[in-house]
């Protein structure tokens, strides 16, 4: 019976048997094999030494103040999430009408808009402008309640969404700051513009010029979203870059209109790597502050 | 546990009255810094009422939780190691080696036995240190093990899930550990069980 077993597979029954986990069998064919090894027999009243060594050491006990002072971190923090739960509660209840409502206003003001592109509105530009910035604002503020009804890795989408804001303000005042009515127009023309188009072809600038487009708010993303780096950086910090992207792609395909798809498609890849880019740099930034703050 | 889940505070103040000795008495040895652990003692709790949700009841809680505290104090150790100041703060933190290493391992409080001798009390209290120290030198997963095992009385399966080892692997680590700390009390003069 004893045969089927080696020396090591004894010497890891020998620490079971510290803690007393063997069974009644197991028990007895190690005193067998120990009573005939001496090698087993060494390690086992060493290991018994060792072992016992530690009995009579006391438990260790926290000392009070430091159990009170986790215990209220605790409690603290379920206070605030039972205040949180029940704000949220409240404002569920509005949430599907606004969501609704805001779907209809933006239904309407794109509409409004496109009658206008298509049969060619007698509309002066700033008033073009004026639509344009009424209808990003309305799509944001109805993807602002969207989000704020989904929750991922604990936290809610709105605040990265209301970081988002900040993208389209973005492009909502480079739109009206420059002359022409679409952003990637004014850099095919602009300096830099023509020299990655020379460089890298049409698609090329377009990606370049994407890339650019989406770094800056992915960053501010990830980086400003506070809560949102808390407990899985990376996970969170991509999750508001990807809704920063999906907050840019409707103001990218309203600005690119007159251009081809291929132009299009290479702006909207440059905006996912560029959002993706700031996304990293910023969660590295946070590890680093993190990691300076710790010390 | 499931009470806890739910939002109970009385559960969570029973969970916290039963564990929180334990989750202290396994930093302190393993790490042998009084104010770190002090700081990890609530990060522990902290973490493990974020993560409460996804507990599965089918694992054992202590596994769970021990896995929580586990990956924390990697966390911290990673993060002191990234900080070139951090060895010299919790030197300055921590006056002299002998008065960390006392108070972790917890060598017998000098009131505990009236009929002790002074000889006996000051021979239990080296033997104390030296199991500090002892442990303090074990590789980060051997010293993990032991005390998981020694002094928490979890199972090999257990603690395997914990660090991350199989069942066979948690007890050559364990092998190891008892060898090492056994060689390095002999080392120390302190190789006599009484």
């Amino acid at each position: 019976m004893t045969e089927r077993y080696t020396c090591a597979d004894y010497r890891a029954w020998l620490v079971d048997a510290l803690s007393e986990s063997l069974d009644d069998r197991e028990e007895a064919l190690l005193q067998a094999h120990i009573a005939g090894c001496n090698g087993c027999a060494d390690a086992s009243s060493e290991l018994r030494a060792s072992w016992d060594m530690f009995r009579d050491l006391p438990a260790v006990e926290p000392p009070p103040r430091v159990q009170d002072r986790t215990r209220s971190a605790v409690l603290s923090l379920m206070a605030e999430e039972k205040a949180a739960a029940g704000r949220r509660e409240w404002h569920d209840v509005g949430l599907a009408p606004l969501a609704v409502l805001s779907a209809l206003l933006v239904t309407a003001a794109t509409l409004s808009l496109l009658s206008g592109l298509i049969w060619a509105s007698t509309l002066p530009q700033g008033h073009m402008f004026f639509c344009a910035a009424i209808f990003t604002g309305l799509l944001v503020g109805a993807f602002s309640w969207i989000y704020s009804a989904t929750t991922v890795n604990g936290v809610h989408l709105d605040v990265a969404a209301r970081v988002g804001i900040l993208a389209l303000t973005i492009t909502v005042a480079a739109t009206t700051a420059c002359p022409e009515f679409q952003v990637l127009a004014w850099w095919d023309r602009s300096a830099m513009g023509r020299f990655f188009t020379r460089m890298l072809g049409v698609g090329g600038s377009s990606i370049v010029f994407g890339f650019g487009y989406g770094l800056f708010p992915g960053f501010l993303a990830a980086l400003f979203g506070g809560r949102l780096l808390a407990e899985r950086p990376l996970a969170n910090g991509l999750v508001a870059g990807a809704v920063v992207f999906l907050l840019a792609t409707p103001v990218i395909y309203l600005q690119s209109a007159p251009f081809t798809s291929g132009v299009i498609a290479s702006w909207l890849a440059g905006t996912a790597a560029g959002a993706l880019c700031g996304v990293l740099g910023a969660v590295r930034v946070r590890q680093r502050v993190d990691v300076a703050s710790h010390d | 546990m499931a009470a806890y889940q739910g939002g109970s505070q009385a559960a969570f103040e029973e969970l916290f009255d039963r564990y929180a000795g334990s989750v202290y008495g396994f930093l302190v040895r393993r790490l042998g810094d009084v104010a770190l652990t002090e700081d990890l003692h609530q990060e522990a709790f902290l973490r493990l009422h974020r993560a409460r949700k996804s507990y599965d009841p089918s694992r054992p809680f202590r596994a769970w939780l021990f896995s929580i505290v586990h990956n924390l104090l990697n966390d911290a150790l990673r993060m002191r190691k990234r900080s070139p100041f951090a060895e010299r703060r919790s030197e300055r933190s921590n006056p002299s080696s002998d008065e960390k290493l006392e108070q972790p391992c917890g060598g017998p409080p000098e009131a505990a036995d009236d009929k002790a001798s002074p000889e006996r009390i000051l021979a239990a209290r080296e033997s104390g240190r030296a199991l500090s120290r002892a442990l303090s030198a074990l590789p980060a997963d051997e010293a993990t093990v032991l005390i998981l095992a020694r002094f928490e009385g979890l199972s090999y399966d257990d603690i395997g899930s914990v660090v991350g080892r199989s069942p066979t692997a948690t007890r050559q680590l364990a092998y190891r550990a008892l060898k090492r700390v056994r060689a390095e009390l002999v080392a120390a003069g302190h190789g006599e069980v009484e």
